[in-house]
């Protein structure tokens, strides 16, 4: 991406993240309040079915919302972001893959003030830091390669089929209950888990949990990652480059 | 050496028939009908443009000026044909599009300064463009509560200061004020005087006649005439 492209992207993202917090009342506070209210009330549902199965399950659950949101709002973010910027694309010369990037680094601003914010959390928990955190690296990035494919496709296909929006919604709400963000693996059989293993949001949300819990990430966990989000990540840019003349048509 | 060369532009759309429901697209599917129908925008346009000139564009609604505009900026992919700009460009269609209703002038001042590309820091050129369009007093303010006519100084403002040497503009001057509209007039001049080519859409006759060296008449998406105002065929002005 040339320079002027690049400028672009950050000043689209810029105004993402302005236009996403002046739009409610609480504004940046969302960002802390969303992941806080949807841990309050599944620790007050799930603590008794997994507490004793699983040591410190608040933050367990914490870092499982936290990871989970990130993916939830920012592929939502991308899917219509195409259509949201349509204005912009129609009348200025940017690219629809700078859109859709702008769209979600401006989630990914708030992902990093929240994984600040978990890391305080474990500090005020009484851990200390250690040196698997330097873990947390290349783990967002290949998560956010991840999240970047899986928002372009969809961006891509929302253009040209409506339906992907409801569709998108169904598949979140399956992907959250697929994914141990409120459960511990081991609560279900070894089959079911040996495919859920081979979820990349699994893989996040496991690696993520370790990190914080002072130990490195599992190499299989970071290769099921790298995994999916590589092809996710050229099959995204790749679908916004050949529908670029279609995408403006249609639009 | 020519500042735009447009050689045999087609540009045909795919219309979307009216969404129906699964049952009726099946239907559709299984006799084969197609649920979009072409539409040709334009059709086997050429010209060439020199630096220094200025191009106006004419036609009734519908007849392909934007549309050839937006296929001269690169925003959209001409179906046949070729386009080619010599040095940087700016567009300056839907001026206001650009704009963030919610967010204030400053943030909007800042947004053009890295859409037209401007050389040098961003705050720098925040501040310039604020200074320029006469907006420094609403810097904290929110852009949706100027005028339509306060809001177009920023981005057009920010193409004057961009260091284009190729304009592509539609409509200028429909909005803004008597005073704004001479003042765009005096910078389309001054950018003319310089060198800058500049392709203008315009419904405005006068302002073909008194600014443009050639104009181009479109109708439903042919070219009926290229040449001087004065050489325009009967009919479509007069």
């Amino acid at each position: 991406m040339k320079k002027a492209g690049f400028a672009k992207l950050l000043a689209l993202a810029r105004v993402e993240w302005r236009l996403r917090q002046q739009s409610t009342f609480l504004g940046f506070l969302w960002t802390m309040l969303n992941p806080a209210l949807l841990f309050a009330v599944m620790y007050a549902v799930f603590e008794h079915s997994f507490g004793s199965r699983q040591s410190d399950y608040a933050m367990f659950l914490v870092i499982g919302i936290v990871e989970w949101n990130f993916f939830s709002s920012a592929t939502n973010c991308a899917l219509t972001s195409l259509q949201r910027r349509a204005p912009i694309i129609k009348n200025y010369p940017v690219s629809p893959e700078t859109v859709v990037l702008a769209s979600l680094l401006s989630v990914y601003f708030s992902h990093l003030l929240e994984l600040a914010a978990l890391g305080t959390l474990v500090l005020l928990f009484g851990a200390s830091p250690s040196l698997s955190w330097l873990w947390l690296a290349p783990l967002d990035i290949l998560y956010l390669c991840l999240v970047a494919g899986t928002g372009m496709l969809l961006a891509w296909l929302g253009v040209f089929y409506f339906d992907i929006e409801r569709i998108w919604a169904i598949a979140l709400m399956a992907g959250f209950f697929l994914t141990p963000i409120f459960y511990p693996l081991d609560v279900v059989n070894e089959v079911k888990r040996r495919l859920l293993e081979f979820s990349p949001l699994t893989a996040a949300v496991e690696s993520l949990r370790l990190i914080f819990s002072g130990a490195p990430p599992s190499h299989e966990a970071l290769l099921c990652l790298a995994f999916w989000a590589v092809p996710a990540l050229i099959a995204g840019f790749t679908a916004l480059r050949l529908a670029r003349a279609k995408i403006g048509d249609a639009l | 050496m020519n500042a735009v060369t447009a050689k045999g532009i087609y540009k045909i759309f795919r219309l979307e028939t009216p969404r129906s429901d699964v049952f009726s697209a099946l239907i559709k599917f299984l006799s084969g009908h197609t649920p979009r129908r072409p539409f040709t925008a334009l059709e086997n346009i050429s010209f060439e443009l020199v630096p220094g000139k200025i191009l106006a564009l004419c036609g009734p609604n519908g007849s392909g000026k934007t549309t050839l505009l937006k296929v001269l900026a690169g925003i959209l992919r001409p179906t046949s044909g070729s386009v080619s700009l010599a040095g940087k460009k700016a567009c300056l269609l839907g001026f206001s599009s650009i704009l963030q209703d919610r967010l204030t002038v400053e943030d909007n001042a800042r947004l053009c300064a890295v859409f037209f590309e401007l050389e040098g820091p961003i705050r720098k050129n925040t501040s310039r463009l604020l200074e320029e369009a006469g907006l420094e007093e609403f810097r904290q303010g929110r852009m949706g509560d100027l005028s339509s006519g306060m809001r177009i100084r920023l981005p057009f403002m920010a193409a004057l200061n961009s260091g284009a040497s190729v304009f592509l503009v539609d409509e200028a001057l429909a909005v803004g004020d008597a005073a704004f509209q001479q003042k765009c007039l005096d910078k389309f001049r001054g950018l003319k005087a310089a060198g800058a080519a500049i392709v203008l859409a315009t419904h405005n006759l006068k302002l073909a006649e008194t600014l443009a060296d050639e104009v181009l008449l479109l109708a439903a998406g042919r070219q009926l005439f290229k040449g001087p105002f004065k050489d325009m065929p009967q009919g479509y002005d007069r």
